[in-house]
């Protein structure tokens, strides 16, 4: 009977357990929610099925000093990776590495492999570029040809960022802490933001800085007591969390470099990538915000669980759906809120589905 | 509602026990367990706004339960007390008779398929609806009926005598 089976189990569950470890899971939920403020999902692939066929284009693999020679012209549009496959919706393309997170760069993508290893994609190679990347993110300008990490190969934690076209490699770590660990405190970790315009973004024991990258020349934005963490930042403008005095989420608010609002916060309203024009900004819901005039356009996504992550063009935005343990990919068009299904019913589990700007969370949540 | 670290600590510590109990039931490892729950704790942290009332949170977190167990036994083609083969021989009374036919129900579940074990967890243990179960596991209430009735047929086999299960898959079922 039902209270026989009930009583049975009951009984069998009658076990002592250890304690829930609440630091650990807020230490690492707010890592998710940093990374996915970035434009950030991941999850595993058990199959994949797509809206179309995809033509396979292997490339064979390669070793840490091979060259994997791929077709000019890296493909543009929506992308996802799923273990070491780029795919767009007609073509995949085999890097011959596992990637972690990988990012858009003009003419090509930067990708990272699990054991921190940086691979350039343009003019139909990839190679490496870089070793030791310690967090599980890139940071690029979709509109230029850098890409940043940060270094934790040495002692001292350092950033560095890289410029995929003259090769030209700049490296600070001065200013970083001993640790670079994402932690509850923002005040002395190290953490890259973004790249923006030839500037890169960053928290070191400084606060936040802007570094010409060029010249070297650093501005320091805000000062160590007043760092707050910044989830991106595009066309000079910051995406920034606001938190209560104990570190509890409130919102975030769009800034300029000065710190002067752009997009105020409001409770439990959270942005996320800034268009490449600066015109707008996407968000929870999920709708994008026209930054001027703080007027919402919802994307026509049907489902609960949906989040644009990346701009394709400057009006046009990649988007997931989420449903049970699969998702839909979509490009929106933000002034009429139409969307198409790029990829659908790709399916959720530990982190072979990476999309750009993202890494390798485990969990969609 | 806005990430209130406080809310989700009074969540956890009130919910914390019974979802390690069911986990258990799915997994059938207490360390499994802990980690699965530990798990599905973290995605609720980071879902925290967006379930609006605090109510959907044990929903929400019973969802990642399930779905991760399911997708952790299908990743590590983890098969818990499976790898005996052989259910162990009753005792005859006492506490050693109730460890054993805690280990005899425990290998039961454990050679269920994943889903079927979720089901049997949450329809019996957690009490839930069709419908409710069929929420948590993301399927159709079809596939939970036909589910549950798999899943007490291949129990009843597993277990014998051990356990009264006769009426479970005829009808005992509340819908």
């Amino acid at each position: 009977m039902t209270e026989m089976l009930r009583t049975q189990l009951e009984r069998v569950a009658d076990r002592d357990f250890a304690a829930i470890d609440l630091d650990a899971i807020t230490l690492a939920g707010d890592r998710r929610i940093r990374g996915r403020r970035r434009g950030v999902f991941a999850g595993a692939v058990v199959a994949l099925v797509l809206a179309c066929a995809a033509t396979a284009l292997v490339a064979g693999r390669g070793d840490d000093d091979q060259v994997v020679d791929l077709p000019d012209g890296a493909p543009a549009g929506l992308t996802w990776v799923v273990g070491d496959t780029l795919y767009t919706a007609t073509a995949s393309f085999d890097l011959g590495h596992r990637v972690q997170a990988y990012v858009r760069v003009d003419g090509g993508y930067a990708v990272l492999t699990p054991d921190g290893e940086v691979y350039s994609y343009v003019d139909g190679q990839v190679r490496r570029v870089g070793e030791g990347a310690g967090q599980t993110f890139l940071v690029s300008d979709a509109e230029d040809s850098w890409v940043g990490w940060i270094d934790e190969s040495g002692a001292t934690p350092a950033f560095v960022a890289h410029d995929l076209v003259s090769g030209r490699t700049t490296r600070q770590d001065v200013q970083a802490d001993a640790r670079g660990e994402e932690d509850e405190s923002i005040t002395d970790v190290a953490w890259f933001v973004g790249i923006d315009g030839g500037t890169a973004y960053w928290s070191d024991l400084r606060g936040t800085v802007a570094v010409d990258l060029e010249s070297g020349a650093t501005t320091v934005l805000s000062g160590p007591g007043a760092k707050r963490w910044v989830s991106g930042v595009k066309d000079g403008l910051l995406v920034r969390l606001v938190e209560t005095a104990s570190g509890g989420d409130l919102g975030s608010e769009v800034v300029d470099r000065d710190g002067k609002v752009v997009l105020p916060f409001e409770k439990g309203r959270y942005f996320g990538a800034v268009s490449p024009s600066g015109r707008w900004v996407t968000s929870d819901g999920p709708v994008v915000v026209e930054l001027a005039s703080g007027k919402s356009f919802p994307l026509q996504i049907q489902g609960t669980d949906a989040l644009a992550y990346e701009w394709l063009d400057r009006d046009t935005v990649a988007a997931f759906r989420e449903d049970g343990d699969a998702v839909d990919l979509l490009t929106c068009e933000v002034e009429t809120g139409e969307c198409a299904v790029v990829a659908e019913g790709v399916p959720v589990g530990d982190g072979d589905l990476v999309v750009p700007g993202s890494s390798g969370f485990y969990g969609f949540g | 509602m806005p990430r209130d670290r406080a809310a989700f600590a009074e969540f956890v510590a009130a919910r914390s026990p019974a979802l390690q109990r069911a986990a258990y039931l799915m997994v059938g490892d207490v360390g499994l367990a802990q980690d699965l729950v530990q798990e599905a704790l973290t995605r609720t942290y980071v879902a925290w706004p967006r379930l609006r009332d605090p109510a959907n949170a044990e929903a929400y977190t019973r969802k990642a339960i399930t779905t991760t167990a399911i997708t952790w036994f299908r990743r590590r083609s983890w098969t818990g007390e499976r790898a005996t083969g052989a259910l162990p021989d009753r005792a005859t009374n006492g506490h050693a008779d109730t460890v054993v036919l805690r280990q005899s129900l425990m290998a039961a579940l454990g050679q269920l398929p994943p889903r079927q074990r979720a089901v049997i967890v949450l329809r019996f243990y957690e009490d839930l609806t069709e419908h409710q179960t069929a929420a948590a596991l993301g399927c159709a209430v079809g596939t939970v009926k036909s589910q549950t009735s798999a899943a007490l047929v291949k129990l009843r086999a597993l277990t014998g005598d051990d356990f009264d299960l006769n009426d479970l898959a005829t009808g005992g079922v509340p819908a």
